[in-house]
């Protein structure tokens, strides 16, 4: 079973970094989003300070939003996902791999840009780890439960935006503590409980957004 | 709670927006869900009654 | 009594019709209770007058809306457990009353809030939680209204409607003892090229069987 993990690890990424154009959409989507901030709310280096964890978890938040109907709908498109359905492989297992290739492509780069990101509104540098921390711990969460929305809005029309409608209010808890943790770690307090608690949705997710995907997978495909 | 009169009633003690603006949209919105569902149940009746004589005209 | 005869649409329908008149009665007539003891036996507060009126209708529709939420994932969520039809259109026709009633709630406590705080809204977890509490309503609500199918609309809203994920168990053991490896080795080709859709179709074919 492993090895069929592996396999469609492999193939999604890929496929992923065949159409690099794919990656490169989220990665730039998310430093223009970034970028927009100072312009929006002036170049004053306090307030920038103040909002440079909300605004790149906001941005990170949006950008892997933008790659979560691909997980699904290029198999689907072509009938392997059916053969996934039928396949031996527990689907659950096989969603959770997707989603790790998902997160590899989209979210991984987001976590290893953001600290030149974060450095652009002069968010002090002892703190950046948190930042990256956070982010590191939070996307894979963003993924597994976008993974969901993404089955449950297979094939419709209306898709990403309807996708983003579902899901926006079930990132909430995850923009909250993420942000929070830097927040928390810039005004003294330490980002602990919000890593300690972000990993712990992490785990949470991962245990069962798997599953979930996959039964809201053969309802889309029934 | 006796109010004193009509007027003092409406008035609410100087609360008169917040307390009838909250009480007027709720009873608005209550009633206009029940004429909504009333206007949905008779359209979904009048289309069942149209494709019941529809499928008469097909035989 | 046999009460499962009632599980089907069509012997549900004359009884919900003959229920809701005797269920609108019984509301108006607590309704005109609440109002009067509302208005006419509740005395003023010492400290916000007559504004804490609102309270009446403010905590009703907030309870409401979580309690509607609860019992909505309920209906849902039996409707996926056993496939019935009747649970899917309960957990459908809840939705726009709990929304109507969070935003109630939204709005009467926007309004008891000016008065009483001096602020429209603050970002505090409770208020934030009930304003994301209707974006879920809404999002239930949009995804049923995009699926035309209305057997996959049920299934699709119970899964989102849980308040956690739905844990359901994976059926995929059982489909593949039918065509064993053939999933995975189609998969596997995959890998390497795309299949054309003659020879998925041909599988899909035989695998069905």
């Amino acid at each position: 079973m492993m090895a069929a993990l592996r396999c469609v690890i492999y193939r999604d990424v890929l496929l992923a970094v065949r159409r690099s154009s794919d990656v490169m959409t989220v990665l730039l989507f998310f430093v223009i989003v970034v970028s927009l901030f100072p312009l929006g709310v002036g170049p004053d280096p306090a307030l920038l300070r103040t909002i440079a964890p909300g605004v790149i978890w906001v941005a990170a938040l949006l950008a892997s939003m933008l790659a979560l109907h691909r997980i699904f709908a290029s198999d689907h498109s072509d009938g392997a996902l059916e053969q996934m359905l039928l396949g031996v492989t527990p689907l659950g297992m096989i969603v959770g791999a997707k989603v790790v290739a998902h997160w590899l492509v989209s979210g991984l780069p987001l976590v290893l840009i953001s600290p030149v990101l974060a450095l652009q509104f002069d968010f002090p540098q002892q703190f950046l780890w948190t930042l990256i921390l956070s982010l590191a711990l939070g996307t894979p969460v963003l993924s597994l439960i976008g993974a969901i929305g993404a089955a449950l809005t297979l094939g419709l029309r209306g898709g990403g935006a309807l996708l983003s409608l579902l899901v926006l209010p079930l990132y909430v808890p995850v923009l909250v503590i993420g942000a929070g943790a830097a927040e928390a770690a810039v005004s003294g307090l330490g980002g602990q409980a919000q890593l300690l608690l972000l990993g712990a949705l992490l785990a949470f997710a991962a245990a069962f957004a798997p599953w979930a995907a996959a039964v809201a997978l053969r309802i889309s495909t029934e | 709670m006796n109010w004193g009169s009509l007027d003092n009633f409406l008035a609410m003690g100087g609360y008169a927006f917040y307390v009838w603006g909250s009480y007027l949209v709720t009873l608005g919105l209550l009633v206009a869900e029940i004429v909504l569902l009333a206007l949905r149940k008779r359209s979904a009746l009048a289309r069942l009654r149209l494709q019941g004589t529809a499928a008469q005209g097909d035989r | 009594m046999n009460w499962f005869k009632y599980s089907s649409p069509q012997s549900f329908f004359p009884l919900a019709g003959k229920l809701a008149l005797w269920f609108g009665a019984l509301a108006a007539i607590a309704c005109a209770a609440g109002l009067y003891i509302g208005f006419f036996v509740a005395p003023t507060d010492a400290q916000q007058g007559e504004a804490y009126r609102i309270i009446f209708i403010h905590v009703p529709a907030a309870w409401m809306s979580m309690f509607l939420y609860l019992v909505m994932a309920f209906w849902a969520g039996l409707g996926l457990a056993f496939n019935t039809r009747l649970s899917g259109m309960m957990a459908s026709a809840i939705a726009p009353t709990g929304a109507l009633f969070t935003f109630l709630a939204l709005w009467t406590g926007s309004l008891w809030g000016k008065p009483t705080w001096g602020t429209w809204w603050v970002w505090d977890a409770r208020l934030t939680s009930e304003l994301i509490l209707l974006f879920l309503y809404f999002g239930f609500m949009a995804l049923q209204a995009a699926i035309d199918d209305p057997r996959r609309a049920d299934k699709a809203g119970a899964v989102l409607a849980q308040p956690r994920p739905c844990q359901g168990p994976d059926h995929g053991g059982d489909d593949a003892d039918r065509n064993g490896r053939d999933g995975i080795r189609l998969l596997v080709l995959q890998h390497r090229s795309r299949t054309d859709a003659g020879a998925l179709h041909h599988a899909r074919a035989r695998t069905r069987k």
